[in-house]
């Protein structure tokens, strides 16, 4: 149409349909958005074993009724573990050469879950020698077979 | 006529110099390019659906210590806010103020027994102010123990034992999340 300047909406004479976004305010956004995120970012994922602390002298099973005052505790010491019960059970479970058996714990574990389903307490019975991270280890494979309230108390004055 | 070099011979006569040199391909190259924005914008959108995916609305509750490896575990909840026992191979500190190094405190655990006075001392301080702030909500007796992996339970035990005699019973053992996080996984009951 011979107009600079001025768009003459193609050779139909109608308005084109192709129109330029500008892009600016939308890359100021993403910028500002990774700006914050990346101030706010937390790259440790630090998180908790929530235990409860079982004090010289006190019983967990002591205000429950007499049904199910079975006490379920987990002894760790340099040797393996030992799990025993107020019922009369008592397991040993040896170390696999500088290794505790974390599977075999968890098979009988989950023999005491299935005889009885409502048991949720287990007492975590460390000795003195034993390392924090074996400890923690132990409480995590109690807590993934059905036991969420947990205590821990002194292994070396049971 | 005078012999001339080959060359161009359309759009000569154009009479303002900087067209004619613009028509003519003699001018200086353009110093404006234009940038191709889609790639841009695509990197821009990955960053920020990851960080997106990675971003913990909880925060950051604890800053680890020089020298403190925490434990692995998988069945974990959130963070909650707390006093801090730290406990590496050297030292325990009490909301980051120094309470005492490993080796003094067990050559002093035959004399006083499980309790460490600065512990007790200052967490009962702490108890005190929270009834204080919080008059009409019951303590919840929470307390965070950011003890590193290869610390031998007996320094642990008097960290617990003196944290269980201020009232703190409610132990939040800190640890490194590894695979997914059970919500409601080991939550002890107060008693």
């Amino acid at each position: 149409m011979g107009l600079s300047g001025v768009d003459s909406g193609g050779k139909s004479g109608r308005r084109a349909v192709d129109s330029e976004i500008n892009m600016i305010p939308m890359i100021d956004l993403l910028i500002v958005n990774i700006s914050f995120l990346l101030i706010t970012a937390v790259w440790t994922q630090l998180s908790r074993l929530n235990v409860m602390q079982q004090m010289p002298g006190q019983d967990v099973a002591q205000d429950r009724p007499p049904e199910e005052k079975t006490k379920v505790t987990l002894r760790i010491t340099e040797q393996g573990y030992q799990l025993t019960s107020t019922g009369g059970d008592n397991e040993l479970i040896d170390k696999k050469g500088d290794t505790y058996d974390n599977e075999k714990l968890r098979e009988i574990l989950k023999k005491v879950h299935a005889a009885d389903p409502d048991k949720k307490d287990l007492n975590v019975a460390p000795e003195d020698g034993v390392l924090y991270k074996n400890i923690i280890t132990a409480m995590d494979v109690v807590l993934q077979e059905g036991f969420p309230e947990l205590s821990v108390s002194d292994g070396s004055s049971l | 006529m005078p012999i001339r070099r080959p060359g161009r011979e359309l759009l000569h006569k154009i009479p303002l110099k900087f067209v004619q040199k613009r028509v003519t391909g003699h001018g200086s190259k353009g110093v404006y390019a234009s940038l191709n924005l889609t790639s841009m914008i695509d990197f821009l959108v990955i960053i920020v659906v990851f960080l997106l995916g990675t971003f913990s609305a909880s925060g950051e509750f604890l800053s680890i210590q020089k020298g403190l490896e925490l434990p692995d575990a998988t069945q974990t909840n959130d963070l909650d806010r707390a006093p801090i026992i730290a406990i590496t191979k050297e030292i325990i500190t009490l909301d980051g103020k120094l309470i005492s190094d490993v080796q003094s405190m067990l050559e002093e655990s035959s004399t006083q027994g499980m309790r460490i006075e600065k512990v007790v001392d200052e967490l009962e301080i702490l108890r005190k102010n929270w009834v204080l702030v919080h008059p009409n909500e019951p303590f919840p007796g929470s307390v965070v123990l950011q003890v590193d992996k290869n610390v031998d339970f007996k320094v642990v035990k008097r960290a617990m034992f003196s944290a269980g005699e201020a009232g703190y019973t409610n132990l939040n053992l800190a640890v490194n999340v590894v695979g997914v996080t059970k919500e409601g996984a080991g939550e002890a009951k107060p008693e």
